[in-house]
């Protein structure tokens, strides 16, 4: 690498397009909402900076707060749950044979490329009154039904007529929509941790008398926990962000931080507000993000010795 | 003896891949991931607006979708929007990458860490402030066709070309750094060295770049959400508001041809890159 | 029952993908209380042989019994042996006294025995006063000697180890040498070791399995190894040796006639016939200027060719009139230096004993 200085025409043309674009179109818009969230709103359209703490004031209200409080628990579940789903997936791909860790790192990875909207939409058709899984319980019951009539006890004695459920618009569709949709940042970095990961390690604990159990919980997560701890944080973050999946699939009471942030652009017309919201989120994905970084310090010098 | 000779390839105490239930759970997370979108494609044929119990196979929606002039606008603008975006991704993440991989400056990490920043700050963030600037400095609206799709697709190439510059990036660091310095001994300038030694190391990089930013552009829906007037409807944009109304197979129809595009454009990237890390591998 | 053998391991083999023979129809009888040394060029199997001992591998064939027990169908951490891996494999989030007390840990011992017995094995391994250090802060020869304390505390009845020296340098990896046959002494543990360097296995093991293409080539103490090797590959593998082709045929009474060119026909002890090697050994050589006249020797006149000077002796090639040279170590016996120096072309009665000609058949 050399230094700027020692051809500066070079640098300074090939740095200052992107620069100009990162500057213009990303930076000013931000520091724009950034200075919205300490303005006043003072009319319909009128917006006065008046450099006011009382947006966040009021993004501390009880409401506020416990939609901020469900993001995070949603987040939360959904990463949870993606740790457990993600862990024998990961462990089942690194322990295959070496073409087929690629052809099942691909399909892990191919759902990413697909359009988040259409994937969202894809299980409303799942999820809804008459979807895939309501009508195929109704299948089986129906039939079910059917067989016992030969026995006797048809006609709904025992069983039926199948109720569909109400599996659509509620907390559970959201969260089943996030696991959905962030299963393939979980199983990336916990694969990548457990390719790192020596295997003697864990011949030598079976050697030592321990089971698969033990050796998983005393060897194996202890270990990767770096890996573990930067696919949580990769979960948490886009999930505690989301703006698409509860739109789609909550109901009245699935609010999202994201859906207040947009609701406050669009229908509510507070741009303060929804700003203060924003950077509020922003701040704790920075900070969620800052965790990540130093454990993945922490990681690179365990990796040296 | 016999016993001992009923598999010919015994599982191993390690051989977690080949254990029956690590196998039933992978088979059933992929099961999850697909059968939807899987779902979804099937029943774009279906010959029922019901849409739920299999009718026969039809390709009515396509031709409904063919003809629908709405999505067909949408669906324009999201290819034009796409293209411009991939253009202009390229060339800033090519400079960007560039720059960060051959010099040395003050502020370096923060450059670094401020182009990361679209990458990493929520969607609806970014979609939100995109629509304040806009709004801010007064975007002139009813502009003719495509001129008219220049906000968003501004917005698209301020987050799409920081991912092409990570992509190219990671192509430069194969690049032996001996070859431009013996273009420079050899008497060229700088900008032939960049034009006929870096340019051509990097192609691989730029075409994975390039898809990548297309692919991004194409498939983003929420910063478009909000930078998008009622006369700039992109093809996300148009599918929600159809799902929003109602669900029919048109929308089956049309996110399939989506997902087909997304899925062969992905395929040419993976194909771009694997073939380039096999020369990279054979170079070395 | 304490004389049978603590390791029988009856027509193992073991195929990968179906159709590549690691291990291929071995059988091997490990004493108790032995120092048993596995020994081969890489690839030949030792070492996948080591891992179905420990249990990481399945046998495709054939049995493995340790003290009387198929081993057959028992997971590796029900197994009475321990291993010493390669790379040590030294738990980097656990302290040293956290590492040895891991496999008594996984026994639920109580934790006053796991105390004492933690200290006693790391105090037999020199390293009683690093009790509290991390594996990081310790150097490759401290943590292979936490491998050790940490497969010795469980009291196995056979310890495993797979190149245990192989990460060492030279100087570290002769005194570990020494500490392992003192070690195996102390705690009177079977140990079996895998290794490619002849030279550890002769210096360590009371017997040694010479391996090559998943065969076992000779089981034999060090010394018989190397004097007596059973066939040209084992010969060649161990020491240097000197390999002259010709035909033999049965001469009765245990001896065979051979008829190799430039030395025309020799009797001698040994059974193989047909297309045979006579090989002797670079030091069992001498050189002297007047025609010997023993008859027990076997002699050719051989002009020097290359000369390789290593202080106590020089290894000497000479040109027999054969493709490749016989080589001879002579030992420079005096500080005479005119009497051991040779000169390429001179030339020279090449000799040595009958007795000590092998002849080896394929």
């Amino acid at each position: 690498m050399e230094n700027w200085k020692s051809s500066a025409r070079a640098f300074w043309v090939s740095m200052a397009p992107p620069t100009f674009w990162l500057v213009a179109f990303f930076i000013i818009p931000l520091s724009l909402i950034w200075l919205y969230s300490f303005s006043s709103k003072t009319g319909i359209v009128e917006i006065t900076l008046d450099w006011n703490l009382r947006q966040y004031a009021r993004a501390l209200e009880p409401v506020y707060l416990g939609i901020f409080w469900k993001s995070i628990w949603m987040a939360a579940a959904t990463t949870a749950i993606c740790v457990v789903v993600a862990f024998p997936v990961a462990i089942a791909i690194v322990f295959s044979k070496p073409t087929m860790r690629m052809w099942l790192l691909l399909l892990v990875i191919l759902p990413f490329w697909t359009n988040l909207l259409i994937r969202t939409y894809a299980l409303i058709a799942v999820l809804r009154t008459n979807g895939f899984i309501n009508n195929g319980l109704d299948w089986l019951v129906t039939h079910a039904d059917w067989l016992l009539s030969f026995v006797g006890l048809g006609d709904n004695m025992l069983i039926g007529p199948y109720r569909p459920m109400a599996l659509l618009y509620n907390n559970t569709a959201v969260i089943f929509g996030l696991v959905y949709v962030h299963l393939p940042f979980m199983v990336l970095p916990l694969y990548a941790a457990l390719d790192r990961l020596d295997r003697s390690y864990l011949e030598a604990s079976l050697d030592l008398g321990a089971g698969h159990f033990r050796t998983f919980f005393l060897i194996v997560v202890p270990l990767a926990l770096p890996g573990i701890a930067s696919g949580v944080i990769i979960t948490f973050i886009p999930a505690m962000g989301s703006y698409l999946t509860p739109d789609l699939l909550g109901g009245t009471d699935s609010y999202m931080i994201a859906n207040v942030i947009a609701s406050q652009f669009k229908q509510a017309n507070n741009w303060p507000f929804g700003a203060a919201l924003s950077f509020l989120l922003m701040y704790a994905t920075f900070f969620a993000l800052a965790i990540r970084a130093v454990l993945m310090r922490k990681e690179g010098r365990g990796d040296r010795r | 003896m016999s016993i001992f000779r009923r598999n010919p390839d015994p599982i191993g105490p390690l051989d977690y891949a080949r254990r029956f239930w690590l196998r039933a759970i992978v088979a059933v997370t992929l099961f999850f991931l697909y059968a939807p979108i899987i779902g979804l494609m099937a029943f774009s044929f279906n010959d029922s607006r019901r849409n739920v119990v299999w009718r026969g196979f039809t390709t009515d929606y396509y031709v409904k979708f063919w003809n629908n002039d709405s999505l067909m606008l949408a669906f324009a603008n999201s290819l034009t929007i796409a293209l411009m975006t991939t253009v202009v991704s390229t060339i800033l993440g090519a400079l960007t990458a560039y720059v960060l991989w051959r010099y040395r400056f003050p502020g370096k990490a923060v450059y670094e860490g401020g182009m990361a920043l679209p990458i990493v700050i929520p969607e609806i963030c970014m979609g939100v402030a995109m629509m304040v600037f806009f709004a801010r400095i007064g975007w002139p609206a009813g502009l003719p066709w495509p001129i008219n799709l220049g906000s968003i697709t501004i917005a698209h190439i301020a987050f799409a070309f920081p991912f092409a510059a990570i992509v190219i990036r990671a192509r430069l660091e194969s690049f032996n750094r001996e070859l431009s310095e013996c273009a420079r001994d050899l008497g060229a300038s700088e900008y032939r060295v960049f034009r006929d030694v870096v340019v051509p190391h990097m192609k691989p990089g730029l075409i994975a770049g390039a898809l990548l930013a297309f692919t991004l552009s194409l498939d983003d829906f929420v910063i478009t959400f909000f930078t998008a007037g009622p006369d700039t409807v992109t093809f996300p944009v148009k599918i929600y508001s159809m799902v929003r109304f109602s669900v029919t197979p048109e929308v089956n129809a049309a996110s399939t041809v989506l997902i087909l595009v997304t899925l062969v454009v992905t395929a040419v990237a993976l194909w771009v890159q694997n073939r380039n890390n096999m020369i990279g591998k054979s170079a070395h | 029952m304490s004389d049978a053998p603590i390791i029988q391991i009856k027509n193992v083999s073991k195929l990968y993908g179906g159709t590549v023979k690691a291990v291929d129809g071995v059988d091997l009888e490990v004493k108790r209380g032995e120092f048993f040394a596995l020994l081969g060029p890489s690839g030949c199997g030792k070492t996948t042989l080591l891992r179905m001992l420990a249990g990481f591998e399945v046998p495709t064939g054939g049995q493995v019994i340790i003290d009387g027990q198929d081993m057959s169908n028992v997971a590796p951490n029900k197994r009475p042996v321990n291993m010493v891996f390669q790379s040590y494999a030294v738990f980097p989030h656990m302290s040293v006294e956290q590492n040895v007390g891991y496999g008594l840990k996984m026994e639920r011992r109580p934790a006053r025995e796991i105390k004492e017995r933690v200290a006693e094995a790391l105090d037999l391994v020199k390293l009683g006063h690093l009790a509290k250090r991390m594996p990081d802060e310790m150097s490759g020869g401290q943590r292979q000697r936490v491998a050790l304390a940490r497969a010795l505390v469980k009291r196995p009845k056979v310890l495993l180890l797979d190149e245990p020296l192989s990460a060492l340098d030279a100087k570290l990896r002769e005194a570990m040498q020494l500490e392992l046959v003192r070690l195996q002494k102390t705690v009177g543990i079977t140990f079996v070791i895998v290794t490619h360097d002849q030279s550890e296995a002769l210096s360590m093991a009371n017997r040694i399995a010479v391996m090559a293409q998943g065969k076992v080539q000779q089981v034999a103490p060090p010394a018989e190894l190397y004097e007596m090797p059973a066939n040209r590959f084992v010969a060649d593998f161990i020491g240097k040796i000197n390999m002259i082709e010709g035909d033999a045929v049965a001469a009765g009474d245990g001896a065979v006639r051979v008829t190799a060119p430039p030395l025309g026909e020799v009797t001698l002890s040994g059974t193989a016939t047909g297309k045979v090697a006579l090989a002797v050994r670079p030091e069992k050589i001498f050189v002297d200027e007047k025609e010997p006249a023993d008859p027990a020797l076997i002699k050719v006149k051989g002009k020097v060719g290359e000369v390789a000077y290593f202080g106590s002796y020089s290894n000497v090639f000479f040109d027999i009139g054969l493709g490749q040279p016989l080589q001879a170590d002579i030992s420079n016996l005096s500080r005479d230096i005119e009497e051991y120096t040779f000169k390429a072309g001179e030339e020279y009665w090449v000799y040595w004993r009958k007795s000590d000609t092998l002849v080896l058949g394929d």
